[in-house]
């Protein structure tokens, strides 16, 4: 062959090899394909919600299809203004029911999707001290930590129901100058976990998902904080238009037991009865 | 003005962390810079490339290894507790330990530069002339590199002024005590306040911009911008 003919024969090829490589898979992968979902959940609820997803995607391997699920988080407050302005997301799990109502009230949310889709559970943490400090009594807690880690109470439910639980013991004064906050319950969790804080206010999810918990069970200390919420922290959650049949797959398996069980035993209670 | 006392706050606390975090860093800068400038050792790399790292790093990750250092178990900051009955995080001193190490590279850099172009025979000179250390220092070297020296403070400080990763690791959103512009505007974005947002943003720009501008303003009057 000529000289001229194989040095473009040569760029052709490196040419085509270089498309497939580098540009085909960007192209596929920006396209919301039917096979992906898009799913936004509340900080707290990540650790279930990732084993829901690996739980459904099992149980649709036999099929050809080749699905995927990308999960995000931060607090409920942070996806509320996200999906407003536009965010790709299909679905949401809220950690309470008015972010979902509000989407639906502003077109955002399919109104028939709307369902509480847990009950969480509030709770305090603190580290056992050595002198024999083991006292079970929030409120005694409470007033003797020197700092108090939560959720921040302007945009994430479970940093509101913390100060709820505050008020109802009637020491949110004297408490407000040793809140630490975090910009969700995540955060709230690893300013205790680091030892920053002696005390936080979480949800039990939060700590069935830390492994270092279970390591550490003899130092820390958990109290159930429900009865001082004057309405338990329902969590719902709504699809967002355009919704696609791979969502509504999905919140169909929600209702499985195999899904309630990996909910109860992420810590969360389930709803009492359907919305 | 649609400002609430929780925004005048947060900015009255943002100029405090950058004015006393450019001070200190000025004072420990100034001989940091001086020895890289002067110095022929290799470990002097070594120091060059921990001064620099803040540059390139993202600022959560200082923040969040800052977070483990200052936690009581820690070694540092269970000696902090030890000795001054206080934690480090969550509280302005935590910040300020923070923000001197992510503006370092921001002061110690001008100096270095300003220290490398300056000219070594004139300090021989002075000293054959019987001028001593302190003399040499204050009326030789930094009459000469004073523009290096105005950079880095101005510098040091606007960049301080616009920390926001550090802070969100360390800093507990504490109105008052670590609660920064930076931060403040991130909360009213979140809670979707964005009159109050447009107010700290506006505002951070706005000053910003001047700090730089009469920055470069001043570094170009003054002759050589090279010096």
């Amino acid at each position: 062959m000529g000289y001229l003919l194989k040095v473009c024969l040569k760029t052709f090829i490196t040419g085509v090899l270089f498309f497939q490589v580098f540009l085909v898979p960007s192209v596929v992968a920006d396209t919301p394909t039917e096979n992906t979902l898009s799913i936004a959940t509340a900080s707290n609820f990540r650790p279930v919600l990732e084993q829901l997803s690996e739980a459904f995607l099992q149980h649709k391997k036999n099929k050809e299809k080749n699905y995927q699920i990308n999960i995000s988080s931060a607090s409920s407050g942070v996806i509320y203004a996200q999906i407003l302005q536009g965010a790709p997301f299909q679905l949401f799990f809220s950690a309470n029911t008015s972010f979902p109502e509000k989407l639906v009230a502003s077109g955002h949310g399919v109104a028939d999707s709307l369902v509480t889709y847990a009950v969480g559970k509030l709770v305090l943490v603190s580290r056992k001290k050595g002198n024999g400090f083991d006292s079970e009594d929030p409120a005694e807690i409470l007033s003797r930590a020197k700092r108090i880690a939560i959720a921040n109470p302007r945009i994430a439910p479970y940093g509101i129901a913390a100060m709820e639980v505050l008020e109802s013991l009637g020491i949110a004064d004297e408490s407000r100058s040793k809140l630490v906050v975090g910009n969700n319950i995540a955060q709230a969790w690893q300013f205790f976990h680091s030892g920053n804080t002696d005390v936080a206010i979480v949800s039990a999810s939060l700590i069935y998902a830390s492994k270092q918990f279970d390591q550490n069970q003899a130092r820390f200390l958990k109290v159930d904080l429900s009865a001082y919420l004057k309405r338990p922290v329902q969590q719902g959650l709504v699809a967002i238009k355009p919704t696609s049949s791979l969502a509504q797959q999905f919140l169909d398996f929600m209702e499985t037991p195999t899904a309630k069980k990996i909910m109860l035993g992420g810590g969360y209670l389930l709803p009492q009865k359907r919305d | 003005m649609n400002l609430l006392p929780s925004d005048i706050t947060a900015l009255w606390l943002t100029l405090q962390l950058a004015a006393i975090t450019t001070i200190i860093l000025m004072v420990i800068g100034a001989p940091l810079a001086w020895w890289l400038a002067r110095s022929t050792s290799r470990f002097a790399s070594v120091i060059e490339a921990m001064v620099a790292l803040p540059l390139i790093l993202p600022p959560t990750v200082i923040g969040f290894y800052l977070l483990i250092a200052f936690s009581p178990d820690s070694f540092f900051g269970g000696s902090w507790l030890a000795l001054t009955g206080q934690s480090l995080a969550f509280t302005f001193s935590g910040l300020v330990i923070g923000s001197v190490i992510y503006s370092l590279p921001f002061v110690v850099q001008p100096l270095q530069s300003g220290f490398q172009h300056f000219d070594h025979k004139l300090l021989e000179a002075a000293e054959t002339m019987g001028a001593g250390r302190f003399d040499r220092f204050f009326n030789l070297i930094i009459p000469l590199t004073r523009r290096a020296f105005i950079t880095a403070a101005l510098l040091g400080f606007a960049h301080t002024m616009g920390e926001f990763g550090v802070v969100l690791m360390i800093g507990g959103n504490i109105p008052g005590e670590t609660q920064v512009l930076s931060i403040a505007l991130y909360d009213h974005v979140e809670a979707l306040d964005y009159q109050r947002a447009h107010w700290l943003a506006a505002g951070l720009l706005a000053f910003s911009f001047v700090l730089l501008m009469f920055l470069y303003g001043f570094n170009r009057n003054k002759g050589i911008r090279a010096g």
